[in-house]
């Protein structure tokens, strides 16, 4: 999303982010109607990032009650790979699939 | 690398079984077991300990697998008691260097046979049999436990009837005044525990079977192969020791020990190249 945005706020003429930001604002609504329907995306790209750690298997079984939107993906995998690597690795794993998955979207 | 010395010596113990069945003479077959073999048993055990210790260490107090990796540790820390005990000073004078002190009474190796046995059998068995229990809980907490199938039962089912017999068998035999000594006696709970032990290695490897090849079931994997093949050599001792198995076959079947000592070892070691994978993503 952040890169969604970013991408809106430059491709907008100079002149027009200096004199009127608002003129921005229909710009960045479109990065962020792309951005929604991006979403399903999300539980993919997640479900490829843990797939290494858990298997294929397990990881659909993890993300089986997961909307494709991907609405409570980070809730639902952070726990168990805690149970496996711990609560320090973990959150440091999930870090990085949030870097990776949801924010370069 | 820890597979690679395995390997290797497998390979040389195929090679000294090969002479030894041309021959007849046993002895090829006996430098390997007790020289590179006595060597690299003890060597997979500090391995094993050290991995162990380093993957305690990366689990914080209340992490899931911080108690189970303590209870692994203490298992492999038991292993190598027993394995020096056992395979140098316990053993017979011409590889236990010890006993040529002179002075050194013969009493002592004999101690240090039973202690080993005490600590390479019950004690580890009873930890690593907890530690596995503790992972399992772990498995059902994630949704991700595995079922038993019918052949699994089937073994079960077997291998348990064999131990209750065995019990029974004693149970007579100490009602008839049978005297068994320390090292006898110290083996009774043994199978017991090696039961329990298969059917939480067949319950962990239906698991992880289940949920496909991660970095996190290798682990579990290593531990489900070194359990089974613990018992392979097990049953190797028991129809030696009822003449089932005539040299040389009794000595192959001892080769059996070396893999199981090498894929605890890797257990660790697959933990922690788990945690550091996630380490190094995150």
């Amino acid at each position: 999303m952040r890169s969604a945005l970013q991408s809106a706020v430059r491709n907008a003429p100079e002149s027009e982010r200096a004199a009127n930001p608002e003129a921005l604002l229909p710009q960045v609504l479109a990065s962020l109607r792309n951005w929604e329907s991006s979403r399903p995306a999300v539980k993919r790209k997640v479900a490829a990032a843990i797939e290494a750690y858990l298997g294929r298997q397990a990881t659909e079984r993890v993300l089986g009650p997961v909307p494709e939107s991907g609405e409570n993906v980070l809730s639902t995998i952070e726990p168990v790979l805690a149970l496996f690597l711990g609560n320090r690795t973990a959150s440091r794993l999930v870090s990085h699939v949030v870097t990776e998955s949801i924010v370069r979207i | 690398m820890i597979w690679l010395a395995t390997a290797v010596y497998l390979t040389v113990g195929l090679v000294a079984f090969a002479v030894t069945v041309a021959t007849g003479n046993y002895r090829w077959v006996s430098v390997v077991l007790d020289g590179p073999g006595a060597i690299l048993t003890v060597s997979l055990a500090v391995l094993q300990l050290w991995l162990s210790a380093m993957v305690c260490r990366q689990f914080l107090p209340g992490d899931a697998l911080h108690a189970t990796w303590l209870l692994i540790a203490f298992s492999a820390a038991c292993d190598l008691a027993g394995s020096i005990s056992v395979q140098v000073l316990g053993a017979s004078p011409g590889m236990n260097l010890v006993a040529h002190w002179p002075g050194w009474p013969e009493q002592v190796t004999a101690t240090f046979r039973i202690f080993g046995l005490i600590m390479g059998g019950i004690l580890r068995l009873s930890l690593l049999a907890a530690g596995l229990f503790c992972v399992l809980r772990v498995y059902r907490r994630s949704g991700l436990l595995g079922r038993l199938v019918t052949i699994d039962r089937i073994v079960l089912l077997v291998i348990g009837a064999y131990v209750l017999l065995e019990a029974w068998d004693t149970g007579n035999a100490l009602r008839h005044g049978k005297a068994f000594d320390l090292g006898e006696a110290l083996r009774w709970p043994v199978d017991p525990l090696l039961w329990l032990l298969l059917a939480e290695a067949m319950l962990l490897a239906r698991s992880v079977r289940s949920a496909g090849m991660g970095w996190i079931h290798k682990t579990w994997k290593a531990f489900s192969i070194g359990v089974l093949l613990m018992i392979l050599g097990d049953i190797g001792l028991w129809a030696t020791s009822y003449g089932y198995l005539q040299l040389p076959w009794s000595a192959a079947a001892r080769f059996v020990w070396l893999p199981a000592a090498a894929a605890f070892a890797a257990a660790p070691a697959c933990q922690l190249e788990a945690i550091r994978a996630a380490g190094a993503d995150g």
